[in-house]
Parts: structure tokens; C-alpha cells; sequence
């Protein structure tokens, strides 16, 4: 697309390729007639990612004699918008469109690197994510998808992009059976396994705090790139022992394991109107001013605080002890720091953070993907007529038929 | 025959985790049992001695003395007098247990402790501990008054504590400095309540649909077959086990749906109803000593307390009518003003959809329990002559959210 400039894509490094850890779940034989795996038995998938500004593609590859999965490749591409603005449908989808198809071959070729022709022998399916989403972000790359189905002739996967970031997240971490934190732009969710479902215990119920963090730094004329969320972490960093920042109390709301950010946002925009508001550090004079690095502050702990809370609920509930953070917000440090105070304090253990599963690509599209295909998930293995994308696709709509039916914990 | 996870009745914790509790409990208390630790709060059985300690009863609390008022606050020290005085006052919930408790110069309290977190901000911290137990003890109180079935409160105490930059923790009186960081315990003490809760109770009398094959020959057999798809579904099935349905466990679900009702007219919406926040006092013997108390049976009716009102909300008024719970319905405007006029019919159908799902995922098939809830519930409003906002009949339809939960 001619309309969009070199500098409306981020610079980002790629994900990281080194192998995944690994879950003890063999995957059952007798689903094996669905699906070819390689000359050397191997089940290759490319995973294609577009729900939101991100456009990834990854290869994922099965090895039965060692039970392992590993990521061969997982290029990716970000839609940055202007400053002062959130990322759009309509530019979204023509960045994709743009950039999907040199994804896919960076990603084969980086995968496969002395074939000529790594489709014909070595994938056995292809996923890509139905949603949830925006909508023609989401059509470009499913678009992508269906034709390579047709043009390679692998049947398509079609993959709940929240259980991707799980199923990532488990695989890389080993964690067999951990609270998740869902946090991204567009969504908050307390997620835990009972009885063949991510069930969803605690949500937001108005905005995302991703929303709510990018609303907030475009008011206060905070930069989108690498991205708003990190320039409100930046700013928020400044609090240090010798000058800490000042703690401005903002509306708290939990309603049992949800929360709300919409009623905290209004306050705070207020809050950049009043007189007191001095945007700079050096312009602070009285006790009673505050600054845009006091309310990242301040609007961090709040925050946070509140995520912390409902997943700590939700692990006394479940009587669970481990807590796995995906999505974009999970990259944050301070979250980071927050949730590991919290799980140390109930001798739990908090999984490691990594690029893999919190920041969107196609790799861990290819994961669900591949569990999907290995236990012959009928819902996932989709006919061509069935590949219509979705905006709203809930986490606990997906049958996770790889993981035992057990009944347990309330939901 | 393994049982999963919840089926398994609460083991007592041996250890605490977060802070050890403030010196004032630890020094004034005979003993200190640690009953249950939830996400937000420690739930502390006290034994206090109180021999000798009655005639000083009159310390320096700040205690109202109105009948009618029975809450005391207590400011920065709380001590045995105080607290067997507190637990002197006569009480609906334990007069079996108050007498036998003036002869053993001892009594029981539940101290409910909220501790300091470390991951949150000091200020959050101090204003989100220090509400969040005062909004307890209001809804526990507003219940009393309605004569809804709970524990009575006896005092509410707040010890501030300092920790300097080592971690290591000082009163308050000690010096202060700079970078030293305020935190601080809120303690709520209350009745102690006989019996068990309801889920113990059901839990006690699950019973197993065992199938033919004992379990673990059969899981070998399926193993050696290398039958994967029937392994897993056998995995699945070995777990089943059902809730027993009989005239009793009926007869408490019925008393639990007038309880709620009680409590909604009373203003107060629990915000976590479940079996595990619900005491039965006088539960009845298992089922195999039934047939010979059979002619009692029909005059049984469950003794039912409502604890743990930690999510609670409390309204000004008690009377609840249709046309103005539709018209507060903002959550966000709600988040600022602990007290509204009144609670709309969907926070109510919340509680009873909460309650709901807790039975049904807590007690495996459970639906007629639930059922018996309900029309408990319906037929405490159809006996007062009003009626309950068709809480019962719209609770799936009017939540947005769980709709779609499996
Ligand atoms: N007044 C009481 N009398 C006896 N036991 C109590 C009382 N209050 C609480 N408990 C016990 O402690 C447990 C946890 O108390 P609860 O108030 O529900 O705390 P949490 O908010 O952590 O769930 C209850 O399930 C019950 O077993
Ligand atoms: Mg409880």
C-alpha cells in the first residue's frame, strides 16, 4: 500500500526462537488420520496472527520422538499509529494486507532454509485466528489463510486468539495448570482450566486497561511508539527512594472478582484539566501540584492493585498457586513486580515473562493450532465455509478437548 | 475412590502466610487458631481468657453503650477486658454457648484480620483495608438489626504499623523516618458461630456412583490397551460423585433462600453468596441414623447464619420497591458513595446467580437444591405481600456477562 509510510511500522525485534519447554501431554495417536505429518514424522504448522496491530507469522513443529514443540520462526510486523491517535480498522487491515505475505515467506524460508519449496513437504496444517478482534484486521489475514489452504492443500485451523496466548504461555512455561491474567488492549480477563473450559472468573466490565492506559497517554501527549503502555511505564519509573513521586488517589472499584477502569479514566482526564496540573517535573512548585509522572504513577498502582487482587481471588477460589500473565500489559515490570509480591507472599510461583505469549504473534497461533489438530478438535478443524471471521469470540466457548475433563474449581 | 480437588473438605491450615498478626492479638489472646485464609482476609478462632477480667470490664474503650447499638470501636489498642466484656453481651446466635462459657472463665471470638499488602501502595493499602472492614461491620450490623441470621460484631480495631527501609516492623509510637513506610491491621471481631459451614455439611454426605470396574484395575487395563481417547474419558468419569438430595439437605436450601430474602429485605446484597459464607449450626446426623428419628424429621428446620459479608453493599432504606432499583443501576457512580438508596433487582438476581453457580459447581447436581433455594426464597417475599422484582425468574437473562458461561 502505497499510503502507508516505512515509519508506521514499528521496529520491534522479532519474537524469540529458541525451543519451548515443554507439557507432559503426549498427544493421542488415533486423531493422526486428520492430518500429514512430514518425511521425518514431523508436524509443522504456520500460525498467522492479525487480531489487533500486530501482524505474525510463525512456524511450529511437533517432534514425536522427543515430545517436544519448537518454534522454527516468528516474524512480525506492528502497525504504529500517529501520535495522538489509536490504531484504526481500516489503516490496521491495509498494514496487514501489506506486510502478510512477505511474512510468510520470511517466515518459510527462515524455517526451512535449504528448501526450495518448504509448503509442498513440510506443513501439515495452517492456523490463523478467528477472533476475538477488529474485524478487518482480522479478514486480511484470515484472507491469507484460506488461500494458501486451497493454493497448498492443508486443511486450516481456526483459533481462539486468548487460548493461543494460554496455550503458549503453559508450553513455554511448563505450567501445567496456572491462574492467567489475560491483559492487553483489548482485553482483562481472569482465566482459570475447570472441567474443559477456560473459564473466565474475573473481568473487566466496561474497558481493557490497555484502553484505558493508551486513552490516558493520549491526553496527556504521551507517544505511540514502541507503544503508549510503555511510555506511561517510563514516566511512572521515575519514582525512585530519593524523589518519589506523589500518590494521587484515584477511584478503586473491584466488584467481587471484576473490575472497572471506565469511572477511574473520567477522574483522571479530570484530573489533567484542574489548575494543579503541571505537566513537567521542573514546573512543580507547591505540595498540591501534580504532574503527568505522578499520575502514571498513580494510575499504575491503581490499576495494578486491582489485577492483582481479582487473580489473588481467583487463586484462594481454585486453590491454584500459580499465575501466568499474557497479553501486552504483561510486559509491564511494575505488573510484574506487583504479581510476584503477591504470589511469593501465598508460596506460589509466578511464571516467567516472555515475549512468546504476551506479545501477539504467530507462533502461538500455531500452538492452539497444533493442539487443536493432535486431539481433533472439531470446532477448530474448520471447512472452508466456516472460516468466518469474529469480533466477540469468548474464552470459555472453546471445548479444550487436550486437557482432561476434571470438575473442580467454580466458576 | 479418588475425589477431585473441591470435593475434599477444608483441611485446617497449619501456617499463615503475609505478616505475622499484630502483637496486640497474639499478647491478649489464650490461643490463636487459624480457621482460614482467604484472598483478602485471616479468619482467627480467639480463645480469651476472661477470669478476673469481668470486674475491669469498663476500660477505656470508646464503647456506646445503647442497647441497640453493639458495635464498639476500638482506637489503637484493644486488651482482654475490652474483648470479654465485648463478648459478654447476651446473644440470639449463642445462648447455649454463653452460659457454659461464664463457667470455663474463657470465651471464643472470630477475629477477621486484614493485612497489610505488599505489593500496593501504602496509602492504597491503608484506605482499602481500613473501608473494607468498616463496610463489613455495616452490613453486619444493618443485618442484626433486621434480624437476619449473623454473627454479632463486637469490636473493630485499626494498629498501625511502621516499616522502615529493612522491612522491619515498629509501633507507631517509635521514631519516624523519612522513607519508612505506614501500614496497617485491621481486625474485626465477631461471634464465633457453632456447627459448620453448608458446604461442609453436603460435602459429609456425598455420595459416590462407583461404576462395576474398581478404578484402578480398569485404568490399567485402558493403559496397557493404549486406548488414549478412552483413558481420557475415563480420567473424567472416575471423579463422579453426587450430592445427596433428601428432606433434610432440601429443608436447607429451602431455609437458605429465606435467609437471602431476609437479608435483601433488609437492604443488604451479600455479593458472595456461597455455601462456604453460609453456617449451619444444628446440622442433623448422617443418613444412616435417619430411620430411627424419622417422626422428628418434619419439625427440623435448619439453623442457618450468614457470615463473610466482606463483598457486602448496604442501602439507607430498608423497603426495596421496583420502580426506583431501576433507576440506580451505574456501577461506576456507585464505586464513590458507600451508601445508596437502594439496590436494583439485578444486584439482587446477582447474588442469587452467584449462589447459584456455587452450588451447581461446588455440589455436583445439585439442581434441585437450587430450586429449593428459589422458592425459599420466593415464598418469604409472597409471605411479606410484596414482591421480589422477579429477582428469581430473570437471574440468567439480565447478566450480560455470565450468559455465556458454559
Ligand atoms: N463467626 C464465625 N464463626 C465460626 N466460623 C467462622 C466465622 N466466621 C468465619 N468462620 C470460618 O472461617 C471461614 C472463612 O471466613 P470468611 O468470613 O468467609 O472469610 P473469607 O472472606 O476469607 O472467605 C468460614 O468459611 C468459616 O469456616
Ligand atoms: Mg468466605
Amino acid at each position: 500500500m502505497t499510503s502507508l509510510s516505512s515509519s508506521s511500522t514499528a521496529t520491534d525485534p522479532p519474537c524469540p526462537i529458541a525451543p519451548l519447554h515443554n507439557l507432559p501431554i503426549p498427544p493421542p495417536s488415533h486423531f493422526a488420520h486428520l492430518y500429514k505429518p512430514n518425511s521425518s514424522g514431523q508436524t509443522v504448522i504456520l500460525g498467522i496472527e492479525g487480531s489487533a496491530n500486530k501482524c505474525g507469522v510463525g512456524v511450529l513443529c511437533y517432534n514425536p520422538t522427543t515430545q517436544t514443540y519448537q518454534t522454527l520462526s516468528n516474524p512480525r510486523k506492528t502497525y504504529v499509529s500517529p501520535a495522538g491517535c489509536g490504531f484504526l480498522p481500516k489503516e490496521t487491515a491495509w498494514h496487514h494486507q501489506a506486510h502478510v505475505v512477505a511474512l510468510i515467506r520470511a517466515a518459510l524460508s527462515e524455517a526451512f532454509p535449504n528448501e526450495t519449496h518448504p509448503h509442498k513437504t513440510q506443513l501439515s496444517a495452517i492456523a490463523f485466528t478467528l477472533g476475538p478482534g477488529m474485524g478487518g484486521p482480522l479478514r486480511s489475514c484470515a484472507m491469507a489463510a484460506r488461500t494458501l489452504s486451497l493454493l497448498w492443500k492443508v486443511p486450516l485451523i481456526a483459533v481462539n486468539h486468548c487460548i493461543a496466548h494460554i496455550e503458549m504461555g503453559r508450553v513455554a512455561t511448563s505450567a501445567s495448570d496456572p491462574v492467567v491474567l489475560y491483559v492487553s488492549g483489548g482485553n482483562t480477563q481472569v482465566i482459570a482450566y475447570s472441567d474443559g473450559r477456560y473459564r473466565i472468573f474475573g473481568e473487566t466490565i466496561d474497558i481493557a486497561v490497555g484502553n484505558c492506559l493508551d486513552r490516558f497517554a493520549r491526553v496527556v501527549g504521551l507517544s505511540n511508539d514502541p507503544s503508549p503502555g510503555y511510555n506511561i511505564e517510563l514516566e511512572a519509573r521515575k519514582h525512585c527512594q530519593e524523589r518519589p513521586l506523589k500518590f494521587v488517589e484515584l477511584p478503586y472499584v473491584v466488584k467481587g472478582m471484576d473490575v472497572s477502569f471506565s469511572g477511574l479514566l473520567t477522574f483522571i482526564e479530570d484530573l489533567t484539566k484542574k489548575k494543579e496540573f503541571v505537566k513537567n517535573g521542573d514546573e512543580k512548585q507547591g505540595e498540591e501540584q501534580f504532574t503527568t509522572a505522578d499520575l502514571c504513577y498513580s494510575l499504575q498502582e491503581t490499576i495494578f492493585a486491582m489485577l492483582v487482587e481479582i487473580t489473588e481471588r481467583t487463586m484462594a477460589h481454585c486453590g491454584q498457586n500459580s499465575v501466568l500473565i499474557v497479553g501486552g500489559v504483561g510486559c509491564n515490570k511494575r505488573l510484574q513486580h506487583m504479581m510476584a509480591d503477591m504470589v511469593a507472599d501465598r508460596g506460589g510461583t509466578l511464571c516467567a515473562m516472555d515475549h512468546r505469549y504476551c506479545i501477539d504473534n504467530g507462533a502461538m497461533i500455531a500452538q492452539a493450532g497444533m493442539f487443536g489438530l493432535q486431539f481433533g478438535s472439531e470446532s477448530m478443524l474448520v471447512k472452508m465455509e466456516e472460516t468466518q471471521c469474529t469480533q466477540r469470540f469468548r474464552t470459555d466457548q472453546v471445548e479444550v478437548v487436550w486437557r482432561p475433563k476434571t470438575r473442580g474449581k467454580h466458576a | 475412590m479418588v475425589m477431585s480437588s473441591s470435593s475434599t473438605t477444608i483441611t485446617e491450615p497449619t501456617a499463615w502466610y503475609g505478616p505475622p498478626p499484630p502483637p496486640e492479638l497474639t499478647d491478649n489472646a489464650a490461643s490463636l487458631e487459624l480457621l482460614s485464609q482467604g484472598a483478602e482476609a485471616r479468619v482467627w478462632l480467639a480463645t480469651i481468657d476472661i477470669s478476673g477480667a469481668i470486674s475491669k470490664a469498663d476500660g477505656s474503650t470508646k464503647s456506646s453503650s445503647g442497647g441497640s447499638k453493639r458495635s464498639v470501636h476500638v482506637g489503637s489498642g484493644i486488651n482482654v477486658p475490652q474483648l470479654s466484656s465485648l463478648a459478654q453481651h447476651p446473644s440470639p446466635l449463642s445462648d447455649e454457648s454463653s452460659s457454659s462459657s461464664s463457667s470455663s472463665q474463657s470465651v471464643k471470638v472470630i477475629v477477621k484480620e486484614r493485612f497489610p499488602k505488599k505489593y500496593r501502595h501504602p496509602a492504597l493499602d491503608m484506605s482499602l483495608t481500613k473501608s473494607r472492614t468498616k463496610g463489613e461491620a455495616r452490613s453486619l450490623i444493618r443485618c442484626k438489626r433486621a434480624e437476619v441470621a449473623c454473627p454479632k460484631v463486637l469490636a473493630i480495631a485499626n494498629w498501625s504499623n511502621l516499616k522502615d527501609n529493612d522491612g522491619n516492623v515498629h509501633k507507631k509510637s517509635e521514631t519516624t523516618k523519612a522513607g519508612n513506610v505506614c501500614t496497617t491491621s485491621s481486625c474485626l471481631f465477631i461471634e464465633h458461630v457453632q456447627g459448620c459451614t453448608v458446604r461442609q455439611y453436603f460435602e459429609q454426605r456425598l455420595e459416590s456412583t462407583a461404576t462395576q470396574d474398581s478404578p484402578s484395575s480398569k485404568r490399567q487395563r485402558l493403559e496397557e490397551e493404549g486406548d488414549d481417547s478412552n483413558l481420557l474419558e475415563f480420567k473424567q468419569q472416575q471423579d463422579r460423585v453426587t450430592t445427596v438430595i433428601d428432606s433434610h439437605t432440601l429443608c436447607v436450601a429451602y431455609n437458605i433462600g429465606t435467609l437471602v430474602g431476609k437479608m435483601h429485605a433488609a437492604g443488604v446484597v451479600h455479593g458472595d453468596l456461597t455455601t462456604s459464607n453460609i453456617m449451619i449450626q444444628n446440622p442433623p446426623p448422617s443418613t444412616k441414623d435417619i430411620t430411627n428419628q424419622e417422626t422428628e424429621e418434619r419439625s427440623w428446620e435448619a439453623d442457618l447464619v450468614l457470615i463473610d459479608f466482606g463483598l457486602a453493599t448496604s442501602t439507607n432504606s430498608t423497603i426495596v420497591t421496583t420502580a426506583a432499583a431501576a433507576s440506580s443501576n451505574d456501577a461506576s457512580n456507585n464505586s464513590k458513595k458507600p451508601h445508596k438508596q437502594q439496590h436494583s433487582a439485578e444486584e439482587k438476581a446477582v447474588d442469587l446467580y452467584v449462589l447459584e453457580r456455587a452450588f451447581l459447581s461446588t455440589h455436583p447436581e445439585s439442581e434441585p437444591l437450587v430450586e429449593e433455594v428459589l422458592k425459599g426464597y420466593r415464598e418469604f417475599f409472597e409471605g411479606m405481600g410484596s414482591n421480589n422484582d422477579g429477582c428469581t425468574e430473570g437471574r440468567m437473562g439480565m447478566l450480560p456477562r455470565q450468559f455465556s458461561i458454559g
